[in-house]
């Protein structure tokens, strides 16, 4: 199809022949196959939806809309796109790079991220907590309220970081936290997580801790607040998955040992908990565990379902106390150690959840409060400033 | 659309080099017209319009000049010329200059009138400088007119230089515009240079860009001295291998398509004097300025006080042609006062100290010169200056060194290709074969691969960006 002319009928030149066919083989390769690859809807690995084919139109030609969109398009859909990705990162490492896409490559094959820190939000957030905690406290009592900021895997590990990274420093502030609050309202989960910093207590490629870290957190709550906890002894410990690769593993895209996502299962139980989701009573009676998560890529998913707007659960203990936990996902595995203490606990996801919170807790007779964000998310959360409605 | 782009790579390109090879010779201009016409458009639909306007203006006043000319009424074709050129610095002015002069009144009168806040066209200092050196040739009898407008119009709208250069003046490639040979040669040469720009484009530029991102946004006051010369060296390894490797596609596709753009860099940090950078950097705006600014000033040819006159008007031009803030006019200023000195002086004290000092005087200069340019705002510009020499915050800190082991490597490399080293081993790689073709198959076949190498690691590295930004996309 392309012709060439040749040099006054002189012989061709090898050399230039295989340099040319080379290049229209790999120009022409990649591109009949990116074309006619079908347009996928998902990326299992990236948890989204991928960009479809935008609409060609007078209007969006004019507005610079369509060539915006459609370089997203091809990119999204190039073929062997998760491929691409680890070749990218792979020739990375191979420059000594130590952080991928914002993610730290940490020692023992743990995926660390790298914690992007904004002060003013961070600022703005914490303030709506302290505020909101101190209503509750005037409201509940200060021995019912307690606010918990979990730290995360690039504190609480820091000595896996590669050399010389430097991260914020977490510890001082939970300390600002815990002395702008009232006595006591703030539970410090991290002495107890650093004691226990060389066991398995945060995934190696998800950025939420393990169902132990949560246990230990729980453990440091339960004191916090004069329950005694369960004893790890009383819980069998169950691999719900073995090959669990998470947020972390998605961004790099490069080999990693996966994870084991672990279900505690105590075995003293008096009952077992079950929950209604999103006030649609047709889910009555469900799991707080979403089974069908565990064959999915968000296998994180598998504890209560996600992060719904509202999760309505039905505990087990029989004292009369309604729990309402405030949360992010660190949440999600923390939850089911409370269900032997509390008789039900609704769990709030202020990305979903509209109403004023303050007002439907005391319209629905909660004793406890609970606030439960990881640190990072201090910095980027956009919801939390939804207490505000309360106060 | 850029060419490190996955829409150019594999839609845009494919096509157009299939319709430009199986169209006969005398459709080619027009494809080659049409097709750059739907490049820019891809990126500027509106104002695709703005260079067609351009483009008629300056077809009109060629042949006004040459009918002028022809009729030996040489004040006309003056005035056609004159013409031209104004038509073009006043779009110029407008789209780009027009904030900086409104906020420059304001600030002078103190007036506050609003800012206009024009969209800048891409590719604007380029294609007015072309068209204006068009109707110039003519004029000064270098070029003859061209009155097919679609061959007019594929010179100035040519895909390869219009949105980064070279900047090619219409003489240097009037006649292959008229006639061209499209060979196998051509085109591999075209390949090979293609994809080096790809190469230094994506996978050197864009890597080491990220760095100068992160230390670009740290406060100058808490910069210790490591890693302020750090983010000098990370800005002046990616604006070099942005804009070489740039002008090395656009060179690349030329040759593809039968023609000989000028070369625009020549291992610029290599240089013994700020003299003989520019003579290395950005290579055919020096050649614009020099041809049609500096020489019918009179240049070096009207006593010296005239020629130093000539040196701070061009440098001042120059300064200003790369961006509308003061920083880039102090950038400009900042060379042409050097330059001054080393003609007067300087360079001849160079030449008695070693090449090391040589170029370590060049490097720090220029360097020195990066950090000025990279910041719109000149006080930002200059506190990071200042960071280089120690007003920041001591000598390093664990950040350098973190930024040091994660890009230590990447700096090597990119160095090295700064270099003229891997040219030279590729040519006596090249060169190293006998005449019965046996020892040509290992050049042959490194080629190959280092070829096939690039293309996937570059196609690697676009799948994966959000991050691919042309830093000279503000002409």
């Amino acid at each position: 199809m392309k012709k060439r002319s040749l040099l006054n009928g002189s012989k061709i030149n090898p050399h230039s022949a295989a340099v040319t066919a080379t290049f229209i083989l790999l120009v022409a390769g990649c591109s009949a196959v990116s074309l006619f690859t079908p347009d996928k809807l998902l990326s299992e690995t990236e948890n989204r939806t991928l960009e479809q084919r935008p609409k060609l139109s007078a209007e969006t030609l004019l507005s610079g809309e369509f060539t915006e969109k459609y370089e997203l398009y091809m990119s999204d859909q190039f073929f062997l796109r998760d491929k691409w990705v680890a070749l990218r990162n792979y020739s990375e490492i191979a420059m000594l790079k130590r952080e991928l896409n914002g993610v730290y490559l940490a020692d023992d094959g743990y995926l660390i991220t790298r914690p992007e820190i904004n002060v003013g939000i961070m600022e703005k957030n914490t303030d709506y907590i302290l505020r909101f905690a101190e209503k509750c406290a005037a409201d509940l009592g200060p021995e019912h309220v307690r606010v918990l900021i979990a730290p995360t895997a690039a504190e609480v590990l820091r000595e896996k970081l590669p050399p010389f990274s430097e991260v914020y420093d977490q510890s001082s502030l939970l300390d600002s936290i815990a002395a702008a609050l009232p006595d006591r309202v703030f539970c410090n989960v991290l002495p107890r997580l650093d004691e226990h910093s060389s066991e398995y207590i945060y995934y190696r490629t998800d950025h939420h801790w393990t169902t132990l870290g949560a246990y230990y957190a729980y453990t440091e709550y339960c004191d916090s607040i004069g329950i005694k906890p369960s004893n790890t002894e009383d819980f069998r410990q169950i691999v719900a998955s073995d090959s669990f690769l998470g947020t972390l593993a998605s961004k790099v895209n490069i080999a990693v040992r996966p994870d084991e996502l672990r279900i505690f299962e105590n075995m003293n139980a008096s009952a077992e908990a079950t929950a209604e989701y999103d006030m649609n009573p047709s889910t009555a009676g469900s799991s707080i565990y979403a089974m069908q998560a565990l064959s999915t890529r968000d296998k994180y998913s598998f504890f209560l379902n996600g992060n719904r707007p509202i999760v309505d659960i039905t505990a087990a203990a029989d004292n009369g106390r309604t729990l309402m936990v405030i949360k992010d996902s660190y949440a999600n595995c923390f939850v089911p150690f409370l269900t032997e203490h509390f008789e039900r606990i609704i769990v709030i996801d202020l990305r979903y959840f509209n109403a004023d919170t303050a007002a439907f807790a005391a319209s629905e007779g909660v004793t406890d409060m609970l606030i439960l964000y990881n640190a990072e998310g201090l910095s980027s959360d956009s919801s939390i400033v939804k207490l505000g409605r309360s106060l | 659309m850029v060419f490190s782009s996955l829409p150019f790579l594999f839609r845009f390109l494919p096509a157009f080099l299939i319709l430009y090879f199986i169209s006969p010779t005398k459709l080619k201009n027009a494809v080659l017209f049409l097709a750059s016409l739907i490049f820019y458009a891809w990126g500027e639909p509106i104002y695709v319009l703005l260079m067609l306007f351009s483009t008629i203006v300056d077809y009109v006043n060629g042949i006004l000049v040459d009918l002028f000319l022809n009729k030996n009424n040489k004040p006309a074709a003056k005035a056609a010329v004159g013409l031209s050129v104004l038509i073009n610095l006043s779009l110029l002015g407008f789209f780009k200059y027009s904030d900086f002069i409104v906020s420059n009144v304001n600030s002078l009168l103190d007036l506050s009138i609003p800012l206009p806040n024009v969209a800048l066209p891409i590719g604007i200092s380029f294609y007015t400088f072309h068209t204006m050196s068009y109707t110039i040739d003519i004029y000064r009898r270098q070029a003859s007119v061209q009155r097919n407008i679609i061959s007019f119009g594929a010179y100035v709208a040519m895909f390869p230089q219009l949105i980064a250069g070279p900047i090619v003046q219409y003489k240097q490639v009037s006649q292959e515009l008229q006639s061209r040979s499209h060979t196998l040669d051509g085109f591999a040469a075209g390949v090979r240079r293609f994809m080096i720009g790809l190469g230094k484009k994506v996978l050197l530029a864009n890597s080491i860009g990220a760095l100068w991102n992160e230390i670009s946004v740290l406060d100058a006051s808490a910069l210790p001295v490591g890693t302020a010369w750090l983010g000098a060296v990370a800005f002046a390894l990616q604006i070099y291998f942005d804009f070489s490797g740039y002008s090395d596609m656009a060179i690349g596709l030329g040759s593809i398509l039968g023609f000989r753009f000028p070369e625009n860099f020549n291992h610029p940090y290599q240089s013994l004097s700020i003299t003989e950078f520019w003579r290395r950097w950005h290579i055919s705006l020096g050649s614009w300025f020099r041809e049609y600014v500096y020489i019918p000033l009179g240049g070096n040819r009207m006593g010296i006080a005239k020629q130093l006159r000539n040196i701070c008007i061009v440098w001042l031009l120059t300064g200003l042609w790369h961006g509308a803030s003061w920083n880039f006019i102090a950038w400009g200023a900042y060379f042409g006062i050097i330059l001054i000195a080393e003609k007067l002086f300087l360079l001849k004290l160079l030449d008695r100290l070693p090449k090391f000092v040589r170029s370590l005087y060049t490097l720090l200069l220029v360097l020195v010169s990066w950090a000025i340019f990279a910041f719109d705002d000149f006080s930002v510009g200059l506190s990071y200056v200042g960071a280089m020499f120690g007003a920041g915050d001591g000598v390093g800190n664990n950040y350098t060194l973190y930024i040091l082991t994660s890009y230590g490597l990447l700096i090597l490399i990119a160095s090295i290709f700064g270099t003229d080293l891997p040219s030279r081993l590729a040519k006596r790689m090249a060169s190293s074969e006998k005449h019965d073709g046996s020892a040509k198959v290992l050049p042959t076949a490194a080629e190959c691969v280092a070829i096939a190498a690039v293309f996937l690691l570059s196609t690697a590295a676009l799948v994966n960006a959000s991050y691919n930004p042309f830093l000279y996309f503000r002409f």
